[in-house]
């Protein structure tokens, strides 16, 4: 008795525990997730396009704090770090984590993609959305890269993967992007609401044939310097097909959206009202003074305001900052520019003019019109009032001056950038049709084959900008303008001729108000050419293309300014040592340095604890040390 | 809680279940760490020029927020009001068990037990403040079960062949344990102040969670005994875990401890104690405990969601699961010795310990360019090894008049990283900026790494060792990160006095730590802001002469530095750079020592409840966190932690200040 009854206690526990082990394999699937046959392409390749997009959180990092000050489309207002060579890896490890979050999404697209299609299970347009995510892909690495510098391009195994040099990286790119639209098949469209899984373009896969033309070129170029054949040959190659991005139509550009929080939410949100967004002093000596069109025929309501074209401003040596090579270092411009290029005021707000429905007006800073400015002593010498003027600030160290001068360094006393960029009602752009036909410029200027001649691709070029600005009613006038702005480039093509090595312009000391006139030299730009040349046709397509390119393409402006030294960037004014920037100093800041401008943003900290034979190989393809000085491959050095 | 215990057929049978219900609710937790919502921080960054009564107010006529500056940090008294957040649990604990005594010398019990809660979260934020100009809501619900029915066979006899006594068990438990969460938040609202989930200005987001995982276990134990002074006890256990795969899921572990009465030994074989050893026991045990993991982590999936506009969203898992990972075991060695003087009137306890865990379940951090942030390994081997001792005495012992019992506590404890994983010394365990905790193989566990003041490191130099400062007199960055600490203590004491005194009694509880260091995040951050006394020396903030040297870049030699600096411009390098400072500056101690626990209670003399029907009446006060005797941290308790959820203790910013408790109790005995 007692054995049958251990016997079946036995058998009764054997039983149970066999039939629930069993039950145990299928309670280990989590019911919440999905398993490969339950995923589409598109879901990938949507999350990727938003997810780059960028959430408020790290376009206030990498974007504004990084990107914008590489590419000098605004002041380093609010972060004051990368415009002095420094660096903060809370915002570099953020992007790196989100950037790979966006590249794992499209890499899982390809590699679900392709899996369907082996298996059989695809739909007939899954292998447009595959070379879709290939080139979507080209275009992550290569806003990766033009961050870092040596990147993988084997990632995404599931283990951690080796890091490959710039050139390995660019050379793979150019194939992929090659490669995949060569496959792209245009008569197979998708069908259903498949579109609505493409922010960018509705995969409507003729324009992303232009478009990965056009990425082509972009990458191309960058080559132009360090390795010209490649950058020659497939250049060349992609040109020649004509299918590229020509009009707005066609361009790369994504809908943001209002009052959010969430990657659709504008890099320049209104709602982070903690950032200022003044124009920065590139922009500003870029635009004043080119063009020929007048401040008082583009805004008739500031035309009382309006100075002549030779006055220089108010002289304040002690509060403004004088240790820099910013062609308006010490002046104060007391009133509106006489002639401006018709773009500056679509983007930037007149400061005092808060009636405009498009004025920033969003802290109590941001419509400050009068403000102090202070001897060492602390006693106000002069109260200076912003209302219809146009000033930039220099970045870099101001020291002692920054506590004497309260206008400089309040929001309301600069041009801020407007609403229609804050508001998150517009279009952030990937790729504009100017772009393509500025590459062809430079192109063409380089000698390369191009299918439009060089004349003909920069003045279509500017006139694209000016369709997209609304502003094509100044274009005739604007390209036949010879007048020199601050920097000595004028518009005209056939105008190469050098401006003088000065010129006379009025002023009036800002304490006494005694009138005076003065010798300003035009800036020295050692990076190009040696300084020996403002107004070449190179210079002129660089300058149009980074007034074009502002604001939402400014990491395409820093890799213009890494690669070519052009347009003019002023040196950040040392008026105290900047311990990131050792090279800069008061007795060398008049000539242009690449020691004195971020050339890359330093690999997260976080990559050395995870990685480390990664990081290895990633600081030995650098050919430098891992810091913000040290210029990429394809740039300067 | 309702208990009954009934017994029936003759006796042999006796059914015992219990019922409880507990209800928590917690409004406006407070929030730790550098956030809008940590009042502790608003209020200690606070300028001195700055009467905080002056916003009582909350809002102004336009119902916006006041405070004294833009940006997203949160008036408290506003934030008292309008950013509310609450949890409410019911829990319920069911417990049955019916036991039959088949004989004097074996039963059997069946015991069946559920712990259930659901938790109902909500917060709410008002429109007014700049972070959320329309409002936030948020609600949610979560719940959680987990049941287990086991059986036991038990056998117990002593004197069984001869002096040998023994108890034999064999039994088995099935655990099921269920949790499910739903919550949805809406940020920001649409319309200003209106709390619901639809009112949201873009989709509502909402996330969902599910769990479930079974384990079904077999155990037994057998214990011998010999004349009551030797003893010796195995036990041992099979786990089932679902949430590991076939080939793994059945871990073993087994224990097995003795002890030695060997006061009891020398009474029973005749020979007599000395008078003043009442007691001694001697003993040692093995043991191994297996661990299994969180459900769901075998096999890598993908996730579904959607994107602001609605539109279906995919994409890979964040950590990257591997099938064939084991369970993790821990075997722990233990020693100790009893004894007891004086007829029990002073005695100790001292035990030495060795324990290691070693297949440890961690998250091996990845570069995320693999795909995955980090993947599920096997490693590590982490050791335990200490000494803790106790020794009481009651030095007064008198039932009518004055007694006092006090009790000692200290013991020793190092955590130490034996081994990770192959090719792998370092993992993260936590940190934020400058500052970060990590395990490295060879070293105690919570290694604080930071940066440190830029100094000499000539040996030869007349200045070594002293600090480099700028042109201007300011300290400078060490570029290079170093080893400053360690978060771990090396030793801890406990000192219990007890009084009693007729009807009253008083005790005390002194608690002291020694060793480990901890960062304060809340003191970098006051001194960056000027609120912290260590910015003004003797009641000025006269400009400084900082104790360093300079190098003059004509000569390159190091030189005593002149230069004076504002005290501004001190603390804004000293705590400012890059966040939160020179991690060196704001390293502290962490020993010290507190007055942990008073009590003070009276027994009602029985005369006084003489005719109530009450038997027994205590009333009693006592209070916690009486008084920090003595600490390094200029003010901050070395108790206040970042965030209780990580090992990561070595650093805390913006904690919630440790609260002085005081507890009135009345017990009643009919």
């Amino acid at each position: 008795m007692k054995t049958i009854l251990k016997r079946s206690c036995l058998l009764l526990t054997a039983t149970l525990l066999a039939s629930s082990c069993n039950k145990f394999t299928e309670l280990n699937n989590d019911p919440l997730k999905a398993s490969v046959d339950q995923v589409q392409t598109e879901y990938f390749i949507d999350n990727s396009i938003i997810g780059a997009q960028q959430d408020p959180g790290l376009s206030e990092r990498v974007f504004i704090l990084y990107w914008v000050v590489g590419g000098h489309a605004l002041q380093d207002e609010d972060g004051e770090t990368f415009s002095r060579g420094s660096y903060d890896d809370g915002w570099t490890s953020e992007y790196y984590r989100q950037s790979s979050q966006w590249l794992n999404y499209i890499n899982s697209a390809i590699e679900v993609g392709t899996g369907q299609i082996a298996k059989g299970t695809s739909k007939p347009y899954t292998n447009n959305l595959v070379q879709v995510a290939r080139i979507w892909r080209a275009y992550l690495m290569s806003e990766l890269s033009d961050s870092f510098g040596p990147i993988p391009t084997d990632g995404f195994q599931g283990k951690n993967p080796d890091f490959k040099d710039v050139k390995t990286v660019y050379y793979y790119m150019l194939d992929e992007l090659k490669d995949a639209s060569s496959k792209l098949d245009l008569n197979v469209p998708v069908t259903g609401d498949v579109n609505k899984e493409d922010p960018a373009y509705g995969y409507d896969f003729a324009k992303w044939h232009k478009y990965a033309t056009s990425m082509r070129m972009r990458l191309a170029m960058r080559l132009s310097e360090v390795d010209a054949a490649k950058a020659q040959s497939e250049f060349e190659a992609a040109a020649a097909t004509k299918d590229y991005i020509t009009d707005a139509a066609g361009m790369f550009s994504v809908q943001e959206l209002p009052n959010s929080y969430n990657p659709l939410s504008s890099v320049f949100r209104k709602e982070s009202s903690w950032m200022g967004l003044p124009i920065s002093a590139t922009y500003n000596n870029l635009t004043v003074g080119l063009g020929s069109i007048k401040t008082a025929d583009q805004l008739p309501a500031f035309a009382s305001a309006v100075k002549p074209a030779d006055w220089m401003g108010q002289s304040f040596p002690d509060q403004f900052a004088t240790k820099t090579n910013d062609p308006m270092a010490g002046y104060w411009f007391n009133g509106m520019p006489n002639t401006i290029d018709p773009r500056a005021y679509k983007v930037f707000s007149v400061p005092g003019d808060i009636t405009d429905p498009n004025y920033p007006a969003i802290g109590g800073t941001f419509t400050a019109t009068v403000r102090d400015l202070k001897n060492s002593a602390g006693t106000v010498v002069k109260t200076l009032n912003s209302t219809s003027t146009w000033n930039a600030k220099a970045d870099g160290n101001w020291g002692a001056k920054a506590g004497m001068n309260d206008a400089i360094t309040t929001n309301g006393f600069k041009p801020l950038l407007n609403l229609i960029y804050r508001n998150g009602n517009n279009r952030r752009v990937f790729f504009g049709p100017w772009e393509t036909y500025f590459l062809l410029a430079e192109a063409a200027e380089r000698g390369w084959t191009s299918p439009v001649d060089a004349k003909t691709a920069y003045e279509t070029g500017i006139s694209k900008s000016f369709d997209y600005f609304g502003t094509s009613a100044s274009l005739g006038a604007y390209l036949a303008s010879t007048d020199y702005n601050r920097v000595g480039t004028s518009v005209n093509w056939d105008n190469t001729t050098e401006p003088p090595a000065t010129h006379t312009m009025k002023y009036e000391d800002g304490i006494t108000g005694t009138a005076g006139t003065v010798e300003i030299s035009y800036p020295k730009n050692d990076l190009y050419k040696s300084g020996a040349v403002r107004n070449d046709h190179l210079t002129k397509i660089i300058t149009q293309k980074f007034i074009a390119q502002t604001p939402y393409l400014t990491l395409e402006s820093w890799n213009d300014h890494r690669r070519l030294g052009l347009p003019f960037y002023e040196n950040p004014a040392v008026e105290d040592i900047m311990p990131d920037l050792p090279a800069l100093n008061s007795s060398n800041y008049m000539t242009s340095s690449v020691k004195f401008f971020s050339q890359r943003m330093k690999y997260p900290s976080g990559l050395r604890n995870s990685n480390i034979n990664g990081y290895n190989q990633a600081v030995a393809a650098l050919g430098g040390a891992d810091a913000v000085l040290t210029p990429l491959w394809w740039a300067k050095h | 809680m309702a208990r009954t215990v009934s017994k029936f057929g003759d006796d042999k049978w006796t059914l015992d279940t219990k019922v409880q219900y507990i209800n928590s609710t917690a409004l406006n937790r407070p929030q730790g760490g550098s956030n809008t919502s940590n009042n502790f921080y608003a209020l200690s960054l606070l300028p001195t020029s700055i009467d905080v009564r002056d916003f009582k107010n909350r809002t102004d006529n336009n119902g916006i927020m006041t405070w004294w500056r833009l940006g997203s940090e949160l008036n408290p008294y506003w934030a008292s009001k309008y950013n509310l957040n609450q949890d409410i649990r019911d829990r319920l604990l069911l417990n049955a068990s019916l036991k039959y005594q088949f004989t004097s010398w074996l039963n059997a019990e069946l015991k069946g037990g559920a712990d259930t809660y659901t938790t109902n979260t909500e917060s709410k934020t008002y429109a007014g403040s700049n972070t959320t100009t329309t409002g936030s809501y948020g609600i949610g619900k979560s719940t959680f079960t987990e049941t287990n029915y086991s059986g036991l066979l038990t056998a117990k006899k002593d004197n069984l062949f001869g002096k040998l006594g023994g108890v034999a068990t064999f039994g088995g438990n099935l655990m099921n344990r269920q949790s499910a969460s739903l919550s949805a938040s809406a940020n920001p609202l649409q319309v200003p102040n209106l709390f619901s989930v639809n009112n949201s200005s873009t989709n509502p987001s909402v996330s969902q969670s599910q769990s479930r995982k079974d384990i079904y276990s077999v155990y037994g134990s057998l214990g011998l005994n010999y004349d009551g002074y030797l003893f010796v006890d195995g036990t041992f256990r099979n786990d089932w875990s679902s949430a590991l795969s076939a080939a793994t899921r059945s871990y073993f572990y087994p224990s097995l401890s003795g002890s030695f009465v060997f006061t009891e030994l020398m009474s029973r074989s005749g020979s007599t104690l000395p008078s003043w050893l009442t007691y001694g026991k001697i003993r040692g045990s093995f043991a191994s405990v297996g661990n299994d993991m969180d459900p769901y982590q075998l096999y890598n999936t993908y996730t579904i969601g959607k994107d602001p506009l609605g539109n279906t969203t995919a994409g890979r898992g964040d950590v990257l699961y591997d099938a064939n990972v084991r369970s993790e075991q821990i075997k722990s060695y233990e020693a100790g010795l009893e004894m007891r003087f004086f007829n029990s009137r002073v005695g100790f306890d001292a035990a030495v310990y060795k324990s290691n865990a070693t297949n440890q379940l961690i998250n091996l951090p990845l570069d995320n360019l693999s795909g995955y942030s980090s993947k599920i390994i096997n490693a590590g081997n982490i050791q335990n090894k200490g000494f803790e001792l106790m020794v009481d005495g009651k030095i007064f012992q008198n039932p009518e008049g004055f007694n006092w019992t006090t009790m000692l506590n200290f013991s020793i404890n190092r955590n130490k990283i034996v081994s990770i994983a192959p090719d792998v010394n370092t993992y993260g365990l936590g940190g934020f900026d400058d500052i970060s905790i990590v395990a490295e193989t060879g070293k105690l566990y919570g290694e604080i790494y930071g940066s440190r003041f830029l100094r000499v490191k000539d040996a030869s130099s007349p200045y070594n060792g002293q600090m480099i400062l700028t042109s201007t007199g300011l300290p400078q960055t060490d570029p290079d990160n170093a080893r400053l600490g360690n978060q771990q203590a090396s030793s801890l004491l406990g000192f219990t006095n007890s009084f009693a005194y007729k009807g009253f009694d008083l005790s005390f509880l002194i608690d002291a730590r020694f060793g480990g260091q901890i960062f304060s995040g809340t003191i970098a951050n006051m001194e960056q802001y000027g609120t912290s006394n260590k910015t003004v020396v003797g009641g000025a903030r006269a400009d400084m002469l900082v104790d360093g040297v300079v190098l003059n870049t004509t000569t390159n030699q190091y030189e005593k530095n002149t230069t004076k600096t504002s005290v501004q411009n001190y603390w804004t390098v000293v705590a400012g750079h890059s966040n939160i400072g020179i991690t060196e500056a704001n390293l502290y101690d962490a020993s010290n020592v507190r007055i942990r626990n008073v009590q003070l209670g009276y027994n009602l003399p029985k005369k006084f409840l003489a005719g109530t029907g009450i038997q027994r009446a205590k009333i009693g006060v006592s209070a916690n966190n009486v008084w920090l005797i003595s600490s390094h941290m200029n003010g901050m308790d070395p108790e206040s932690v970042y965030a209780t959820g990580t090992n990561a203790t070595g650093f805390e910013s913006g904690s919630t200040p440790t609260t002085r408790t005081f507890l009135f109790n009345l017990t009643i005995g009919f």
